[in-house]
């Protein structure tokens, strides 16, 4: 077990540093592009009847507030010692709302929808790509190949326009979008989740179809390069039943798709800026490019704080799940 | 496998040719492009119409003089989508190439050097790895400002984001083709770092890199539409991800104007879908593994 | 008793050269026996057709390998005769590989599951023939025959990654006979060890003779001078054909066939009479197996070539007790 807490330990090593990086390049890049918060809020204000005087007193009292007269480097240890504490800032954009209600309120909208989705793809498409890489030259394979290409190359949201055309439009059998229906309060009832069942076939289906060609593509090479490899040929002609053959396909190809998918789970809470605006759908995608477009330094540096550390953990976890799947990895014979 | 790829180069080209031509996904997939590359650049003279007319009557549904029918401004689907077909291929086209050269570059660079170079160039490459991309490239082009953005610019901002994995991959390969034989002796006969990557790595590396500016031509290309469709691209250069781009600002989906999205969508789908199958194609040609007889 | 029989079996590699498809004749009017209690070593340079003989034994036939004529025999301990041309891969496959037959294959380091333990291994291979074995029985099983053949019983619980070489190779026999086959084949079982591990694996060969565990052998390698170690008679392949097969003693001291003579020249070993004379080679090459010429397929390269060499093949005749050569040479007019 020596080799492996080595390893552990080397891993969060490193997976600190690469977060401490990736955050301070997060914190500067948004700083780096002309504009800032107070401008944009400013440049709402002065439309109005406010007289400049008193615009540019309350200007000088924003940029105080969001530290924009400190160095950037005393921003930053700033707000790094305040999240410790889990204090994330107020959103500039969003009328005084802290961003780790603003976070709270739209994660699991975005949780909900694409976790699922994610899962489902990565369980589908493999199976799929893993009988067609199993069946080779089968009229099987030829059709999944087929539909592996046709469905990774259809863009996610044009499928979105042609489901909402579709199903809400022409057939109109289900809502166009939102999460749920606006004339009910979230809570636990049948009705609302029946609603909320609704509302989420559509951007479900636009994002689980695409994902489950790219898997297919994938399990198929993965899975034909494992069947000419010399322990299958060998367990073939001992005699061992083709099922147990396919398990050991399926079994030893899974193990890069499994890095796949945690770092796609990874990436997660950013959401899909373009399903979430298409559906108007309530996710962490929608207040991400809301955080972009009005340069609210708060809400991005909260929500890239939070995305980074995720997707490394998930990278973390992944690397882990390989050494228990793996026995290679887990007693030292090769890294993940 | 040395020995096979070894069979591999030897083969002449014209059998090469032979074979792909003899791949039923090569063909269908060279037949689309061909088709779509023929349409792009006969279209404006087949099919005169200026795509920046509006004075057409808006929102018309296809009929015999507007095959495509026209958009919320009155301009005509088909010119678009014709003018579209041949933007959108160029940034494919300029996304396949940096892509390469810089993934390249630096997975060679690392992989030849290896040690403190090796370490430095890998940790870099991760960093870039984990930013996400869409928020990279909407800093980039707002900083350059959206409208003085042509499509040189979004090929470049996509190939900053997108050339991790591919320098990743060229490292391990040198790192694999490193230990073998041939390498070892370039070294003895005292050839320097660079000569032996010329002479020695990149003709190995060859079908790869084929293989994968066909697949970064696809993703410059559906990147491009990511890109228009989050309005990050200049609304006066037309490509098909900017009449998706259209179709979705104007809600063409909800106002039941399917030709203004299915059309340039499917073309789309069936040019990358035919890029893919030409990669696919590839890979089954040169790779032994994978090659049927 | 023959346990294993081919009569004027020929196997060919489809092929496509630029636009034309053509056929490589790797195995070509084969006929050969194997009886019981017999090592068999087959010998011959690499390409001649050896792996692809194998292949045909176990009537393991994938594209681009075509099968096109012959038969196949195996005689069963109960003198049940199996007729293995005749029977589909689905047959073979549940019924014959694994249990009547069996093969080592040439790469040992890779060729056992890599993410299985040994026992998991051999339990899906009993299994697959047995439906209703148990892990403990297939455990016991596997530790029995690891011991017989001078193995540690700790195998079972390893992975096959973490065994050395030689340690492989031998538990790739242990798992090919764990089901008795009469018939195993070996494909070149020695060529990636060195020499002191050669002998173990060959000791480890020579115990499944003695023990029955299996009853006859196919030894394939391009080097006679291990396989005259093991082998009761050496066939000796060239370019697709069987050009000569004897007992071993024979082969070695009274070559018959130009090739023989040629190969056993060719030995690098320490005795005196080889020292005196020197290490010789055959000079040329082997013919394409394409478009192999019409005559002896030996004649571009051997010394005693004849007119009649050129034009007509010779045919495989008997000469004396177990005896057979293909050449000219030898055949009465």
């Amino acid at each position: 077990m020596r080799p492996l807490i080595k390893y552990i330990i080397m891993k969060v090593f490193f997976l600190i540093i690469t977060y401490f990086v990736a955050l301070i390049i997060m914190f500067i890049l948004p700083r780096a592009v002309p504009g800032n918060p107070v401008q944009q809020l400013i440049a709402g204000l002065s439309t109005g009847a406010t007289s400049p005087e008193l615009l540019s007193q309350y200007e000088q009292a924003l940029v105080r507030a969001f530290e924009l007269d400190k160095p950037w480097h005393v921003q930053f240890l700033n707000f790094i010692m305040r999240s410790f504490s889990g204090d994330l800032g107020i959103s500039a954009s969003s009328y005084g709302e802290s961003v780790r209600a603003l976070i709270a309120r739209h994660l699991p909208w975005t949780l909900v929808l694409l976790v699922p989705a994610n899962i489902v793809s990565w369980f589908i498409g493999n199976y799929i790509g893993a009988i067609a890489g199993y069946k080779r030259g089968s009229a099987m394979e030829k059709a999944s190949i087929l539909v592996g290409i046709i469905f990774s190359q259809i863009p996610y949201y044009w499928l979105a326009m042609t489901l909402i055309y579709v199903f809400a439009i022409s057939l109109r059998i289900l809502p166009p979008g939102s999460a749920y229906d606006p004339t009910l309060k979230p809570s636990l009832t049948i009705e609302f989740v029946a609603s909320m069942l609704r509302h989420y076939i559509l951007p479900f289906l636009s994002l689980l179809i695409p994902a489950i060609g790219g898997w297919i593509i994938s399990m198929r090479v993965l899975a034909s390069m494992e069947l000419g490899s010399p322990y299958i040929q060998f367990s073939d002609s001992i005699g061992v039943r083709d099922k147990v053959l396919f398990k050991y396909v399926l079994r030893n190809s899974m193990l890069p798709q499994v890095t796949g998918l945690g770092i796609q789970l990874g990436f997660v809470l950013a959401g899909q800026i373009i399903t979430e605006q298409l559906f108007n759908y309530p996710g962490m995608g929608i207040l991400l490019a809301r955080a972009l477009g009005t340069r609210d330094y708060p809400l991005i540096q909260g929500v890239f704080m939070i995305l980074i550390a995720t997707i490394l953990l998930a990278n973390l976890i992944v690397d882990f799940i390989y050494v228990l799947i793996d026995p290679r990895i887990r007693l030292g014979y090769r890294t993940a | 496998m040395v020995t096979e790829r070894l069979e591999v180069r030897s083969m002449k080209l014209i059998e090469l040719l032979y074979l792909l031509f003899n791949n039923k996904r090569f063909i269908i997939g060279f037949g689309i492009i061909f088709f779509e590359l023929i349409l792009a650049f006969m279209g404006p003279l087949l099919y005169p119409v200026d795509p920046f007319d509006t004075n057409n009557p808006p929102s018309l549904p296809p009929s015999e003089e507007h095959p495509f029918g026209t958009d919320r401004f009155g301009k005509d689907v088909f010119a678009l989508v014709v003018y579209g077909i041949r933007n959108s291929l160029y940034v494919g086209v300029l996304t396949g190439t940096f892509t390469i050269l810089i993934g390249l570059t630096v997975g060679l660079v690392a992989g030849i050097r290896g040690g403190i170079v090796d370490e430095v160039l890998m940790s870099f490459t991760n960093v870039v790895m984990i930013i996400p991309n869409v928020l990279l490239a909407i800093l980039i082009l707002t900083y350059v400002g959206v409208e003085r953005s042509g499509l040189e610019l979004v090929a470049a901002v996509l190939s900053i984001t997108t050339w991790t994995g591919f320098a990743r991959a060229v490292r391990a390969q040198i790192l694999s083709l490193r230990e073998r034989e041939f390498i070892y002796l370039s070294r003895m006969a005292g050839f320097s770092s660079i000569k032996i990557a010329f002479q020695d790595l990149l003709p190995h590396l060859a079908t790869f890199i084929l293989i994968s500016f066909v697949n970064y031509m696809n993703v410059g290309i559906n990147g491009e539409v990511g890109l228009s469709i989050l309005g990050l691209t200049s609304i006066s250069i037309v490509t098909l991800g900017k009449l998706l781009y259209f179709a979705a600002i104007t809600q063409a989906f909800l106002f039941g104007q399917w030709w203004t999205f299915l059309i340039p969508g499917a073309i789309l789908i069936l040019l990358s879908a035919s890029l893919l199958l030409i990669a696919t194609a590839i890979d089954e040609v040169f790779n032994p593994r994978l090659r049927r007889m | 008793m023959d346990r294993l029989t081919l009569k004027n079996v020929s196997a060919y590699y489809r092929q496509l050269i630029v636009n034309k498809e053509v056929y490589v004749r790797a195995v070509d009017d084969v006929s050969l026996s194997v009886k019981k209690g017999e090592v068999l070593g087959l010998v011959g340079e690499s390409g001649c057709g050896k792996t692809t003989l194998s292949k045909v034994m176990m009537m393991n036939i994938n594209p681009p390998l075509e099968f096109i004529k012959g038969e196949v025999q195996l005689t069963r301990r109960d003198g049940e005769v199996i007729r293995l041309h005749k029977m589909s891969r689905r047959l073979l496959k549940n019924f014959v590989w694994g249990k009547n037959i069996s093969i080592v294959p040439q790469e040992a380091m890779s060729a056992l599951m890599p993410t299985l333990k040994i026992k998991r291994i051999a339990y899906d291979l009993v299994r697959s023939h047995d439906p209703n074995a148990k892990l403990e029985d297939v455990v016991e099983r596997l530790e029995k025959r690891l011991e017989e053949l001078g193995l540690p019983d700790y195998i079972a619980d390893r992975y096959p990654f973490e065994l050395s070489g030689g340690m492989a190779q031998r538990t790739v026999i242990a798992v090919a006979t764990l089901l008795n086959p009469e018939v195993l084949i070996v494909d070149e079982p020695t060529s990636a060890l060195d020499v002191l591990t050669q002998r173990i694996v060959l000791k480890t060969l020579a115990d499944l003779m003695v023990k029955n565990i299996v009853d006859s052998m196919v030894f394939i390698t391009h080097d006679i001078a291990i396989v005259r170690q093991i082998a009761s008679r050496i066939a000796v392949m060239y370019a697709g054909k069987i050009v000569e097969s004897a007992p071993t003693e024979d082969i070695i001291f009274n070559p018959l066939h130009p090739y023989t003579k040629g190969l056993i020249e060719s030995i690098t070993s320490l005795e005196p009479e080889v020292r005196k004379r020197g290490v010789k080679y055959i000079p040329g090459q082997p013919p394409q197996l394409i478009n192999p010429p019409q005559g002896c397929r030996f004649a571009d390269r051997c010394s005693f070539v004849m007119e009649k060499c050129k034009k007509e093949e010779p045919p495989l005749i008997k000469i004396g007790e177990g005896r057979e050569v293909a050449c000219w040479l030898y055949v009465k007019r």
